[in-house]
């Protein structure tokens, strides 16, 4: 029985365990392996060169800025567009009649392809016919050069990132509120509990379990960013805006340092599994 | 069956690339010859001379600074596919609303200074010259002409150390960064200014005569790139090569037989009208499509002037590396973040040790 | 004085709302409006509604690129993907949820930790893998190696989870093997989560832009991100044609998508609340 059991699971896990091993484990294995060789992916010569890749790296001044540059992206999109979204799906409870429009509204960045929206936004930023600069300077305020300031390309990138990203948590924290049991919000009308209140203990106590999909789910997606910032900036200006996958992508296909390029990877998988597991820690001392 | 596939210029190399490590390359290519230096050592490619009878009789009358990209080890491995050059593009409604005279461009590097602050005084954000500041081939390609106008290098002869970082590449790199950050002539950031009527002058190929002429919302004139006093004159040499790949004796004729036929005579006359790149041949120059193009397109000229003072890049398998360093060690002066002298610096060192190979 | 407070309530909610739309808005309409401009008009006196039709810049766009080739090429990846995903996560999930087996707990761990994989360290090898079986430039290259999904499993065993499992006996009872419960009792019950999942996978593959952009070489088989992209450097000077060429490769699809809207809403729902 017990072996009749198990041989029907594994035939049932065995398509996506293949495509797992395939696809997944034996390329992330051989990354590691291409990352201590200078292997140029054009010559089939792949030299043994030990730790020297991630050496240099951490040598490497313009690794590390785009290691800060990344950490800052993946930091404000993920949260920016969390809370936004949840202050959104609030107010959208509210209006219920009206909510569908704007659902709807804000969530079509989301079905956008995202290269599509970048060659927009890069009109939209354009400091002399661009929209946005068009209407600061309409308001009297300071008109930045969105793209190419050191001092704003950054933010220019992380607004599209907002942008694509709030659509997902205003639905996202919309079904989660509208699922929240009525009686306990009636029970709290009932005790004369203010609005803020309710928020703060009521409503995101028990949205708990959908901040954390948001917040992860997020992050995740953040600190892989390539698509827009390849279009918008192609990581400039003085590397402002070059997010890891963008600075992998020119050592690794424009550079042919496969080496080089796979010890970033590696770097980058670093950051995500201790972030992972320092968020596990947490979680794991709040709940006790 | 030959498929033809187009790419966008900074995707090719890399799609070539991934395919001769693979041993899945096309029958045929023709790629950027700042590249040609990875491709000629690939060993994929189909010795041109021997497959069209010989080096003299496949080149007939190319012109032989054109041949340099091609020859490899005494081979001949790839045939110019176009060639092109860097010339001076001007805004003729902002040279008139500047009160400067729309037919007569700057000859000199001082001439382009009085006219870039004069039309960036005009406001609304015009600037007087677009300067290309994002870090790549773009910006080497853009710059070098300024370094060879100027009297100084780009690498030593032998192709193993730089010679940039000398008082006349100060010289060439201070006139830019001053036209940004003393003139305010120009601003450091995206490049596109020039399209929208928003800059006044901008260096670019020959190739933007075309859509220029069909679609840019002003009148554009064209003129040889102005030099510096005492200075010489030059420009960046662009271009592409066309080559085939070795497979299948059936494909690799195919390829030869298509190479031939596109690098003739007759072909690149309707080539060049069509795309507006020079010509590759003498006798291409001198046909009478050519001459009759030339005659309805002023703007070419310019271009057929400059194209004898085109000096080309280093043929290196290390020049993508080069590239790279060089122009992200001097991004940062444009910004004025650091000053010239540290820039060049930074670009030597940079560019020494990409040299190295590491 | 409670009815003004309520009222004032709702005028700030729908000034809130609609700045934040008009933001979110901003390009779409951008797009449009630039696409409907003649080519000598693109940069002078930008307006937001259109007042020229100049439909030409269609005509080209569309000579230039072909546009209906990105959307089926588009199409066939995600849908296959999306099917692939559907079908590899439910089998995965039910074994993980319903059986116990050996290496039952290492594997799970391994699948899950693999989610913290970021996909640019994987284009390195995978595009090797993929050139040795001679999928380059070939759709299956997009296509298989994305039929599988952690968060799929993931999401499927969670759902699975909080069917009884009374279900499935009083199916084996009437003689159904596993597979036939699977289909005929767990599929139904678990829609909401397919549907969820089915939307993310959609999503995914509709929006991939990077590993086509490795793997792909020939126009024909560009998907729609890979089309504008290519068309933005090669046209990326004709603001007027380009965004004509990103209005045929956006509007269509995001309208098709928030038609379908309510029941991918209802599966985000689902797919929410069990958490």
């Amino acid at each position: 029985m017990q072996s009749r059991q198990t041989r029907t699971a594994y035939l049932l896990i065995a398509p996506a365990l293949i495509l797992f091993i395939g696809f997944t484990a034996y390329p992330f294995v051989w990354s590691a392996q291409i990352s201590f060789t200078n292997w140029d992916g054009l010559n089939a010569v792949k030299e043994f060169v030990g730790f020297e890749n991630y050496i240099n790296l951490f040598k490497d001044a313009e690794f590390r800025q785009s290691l800060s540059v990344t950490v800052i992206y993946t930091i404000s999109v993920t949260l920016l567009s969390t809370i936004l979204g949840f202050a959104i799906a609030l107010m959208l409870q509210r209006r219920k009649r009206t909510s569908a429009i704007y659902r709807t509204i804000f969530f079509s960045p989301v079905v956008t392809a995202t290269v599509a929206a970048a060659v927009v936004w890069q009109l939209l930023f354009d400091p002399y016919v661009g929209v946005i600069d068009l209407g600061l300077r309409a308001l009297h305020l300071p008109a930045p050069n969105w793209l190419s300031d050191t001092h704003w390309a950054l933010s220019a990138v992380i607004i599209v990132g907002i942008w694509k990203r709030l659509g997902f948590a205003v639905i996202v924290y919309a079904a989660g509120l509208s699922s929240l049991p009525i009686s306990c919000y009636e029970a709290a009308d009932l005790d004369g509990v203010n609005a803020w209140q309710r928020i703060r203990y009521l409503t995101v106590p028990l949205l708990r379990p959908i901040t954390t999909l948001v917040l992860i789910t997020g992050f995740i997606d953040a600190i892989q960013v390539f698509d827009h910032i390849f279009l918008l900036t192609s990581g400039g200006p003085i590397g402002s805006t070059n997010v890891m996958s963008l600075y992998l992508y020119n050592q690794g296909f424009k550079l042919f340092r496969l080496g080089y390029a796979s010890a970033i990877g590696w770097t980058l998988f670093t950051i995500v599994l201790a972030l992972t597991v320092l968020q596990w820690q947490i979680r794991r001392r709040s709940e006790r | 069956m030959v498929k033809p596939v187009t790419f966008p210029w900074g995707a090719l190399l890399p799609k070539l690339q991934a395919a001769i490590a693979s041993g899945t390359t096309p029958a045929l290519a023709a790629t950027d010859i700042a590249w040609m230096a990875n491709m000629n050592q690939s060993g994929k490619l189909v010795n041109l001379g021997s497959a069209l009878g010989g080096i003299k009789k496949a080149t007939g009358d190319i012109y032989p600074q054109l041949l340099t990209y091609g020859l490899y080890k005494g081979k001949l491995q790839s045939l110019p596919a176009s060639t092109n050059n860097l010339s001076l593009f001007y805004n003729k409604d902002l040279f008139r609303k500047a009160g400067l005279n729309p037919n007569k461009p700057p000859k000199t590097w001082a001439e382009m200074r009085t006219a870039a602050i004069a039309i960036s005084k005009l406001g609304d954000g015009i600037q007087g010259m677009e300067i290309y500041v994002q870090p790549g081939e773009g910006l080497t390609w853009q710059f070098q002409p300024y370094l060879w106008q100027s009297g100084a290098g780009f690498l030593n002869k032998a192709n193993t150390a730089p010679t940039f970082n000398s008082a006349a590449g100060k010289t060439a790199l201070q006139f830019l960064v001053d036209l940004i950050n003393v003139d305010h002539a120009a601003t450091a950031g995206q490049w596109g200014a020039f399209d929208k009527g928003q800059a006044g002058m901008r260096i670019d190929g020959s190739w933007m005569v075309g859509g220029y002429r069909n679609n840019a919302p002003f009148e554009f004139g064209t003129a040889m790139l102005p030099i510096p006093d005492g200075g010489v004159h030059a420009t960046n040499m662009g271009g592409e090569q066309i080559m085939a790949f070795k497979g299948s004796a059936a494909s690799q004729a195919a390829a030869v037989k298509f190479i031939s036929w596109f690098t003739s005579a007759r072909i690149q006359a309707r080539w060049d009208v069509k795309t507006n790149f020079m010509p590759i041949r003498a006798s291409v120059a001198n046909s009478n499509v050519i001459l009759k193009h030339i005659a309805e397109e002023p703007a070419l000229k310019a271009f057929i002037d400059q194209q004898k003072y085109a000096k080309a890049r280093p043929a290196i398998t290390a020049y993508p590396a080069v590239s790279d360093a060089f122009s992200k060690a001097l991004e940062p002066a444009f910004y004025g973040k650091i000053s010239v002298a540290e820039a060049l610096a930074n670009a030597d060192a940079a560019v020494r040790k990409a040299l190295s190979g590491n | 004085m409670k009815l003004l407070k309520k009222f004032s309530v709702r005028i700030i909610d729908h000034l809130v709302l609609i700045t934040i739309s008009a933001v979110v808005v901003l390009p779409f309409i951008w797009m449009i409006t630039t696409s409907l401009k003649p080519p000598k008009l693109a940069f002078t006196a930008p307006y937001l509604i259109p007042t020229h039709f100049y439909w030409q810049n269609f005509v080209n766009a569309w000579q230039e690129a072909p546009f209906t080739r990105y959307y089926l090429n588009s199409i066939i990846v995600a849908f296959c993907i999306t099917f692939g995903q559907v079908f590899t996560s439910v089998l995965a999930a039910y074994a993980f949820d319903r059986f116990d087996f050996p290496f039952k707990r290492t594997l799970w761990f391994t699948l899950l930790a693999s989610m913290m994989i970021p996909l640019p360290l994987l284009v390195i090898p995978t595009f090797q893998i993929v050139q040795n079986l001679h999928w380059a430039d070939n759709l299956i290259a997009l296509i298989i190696p994305r039929c599988w999904s952690a968060f799929g499993i993931l999401l499927m065993r969670q759902f699975i989870h909080s069917i009884p499992r009374d279900f499935d006996d009083a199916a084996k009872m009437d003689g159904a093997n596993t597979l036939r419960v699977i289909w005929s009792v767990i599929m139904p019950l678990a829609r909401p989560a397919v549907a969820t999942l089915a939307l993310f996978a959609f999503l995914f593959a509709w929006n991939d832009f990077l590993w086509p952009l490795i793997v792909l070489n020939s126009p024909e088989n560009f998907t729609v991100p890979l089309g504008i992209a290519n068309f933005s450097g090669k046209y990326g000077t004709r603001w007027t044609l380009l965004m004509a060429a990103t209005v045929s490769a956006t509007i269509p699809a995001v309208l098709a998508f928030l038609a379908m809207q309510k029941s991918l809403i209802r599966g985000l729902v689902a797919g929410g609340v069990n958490e």
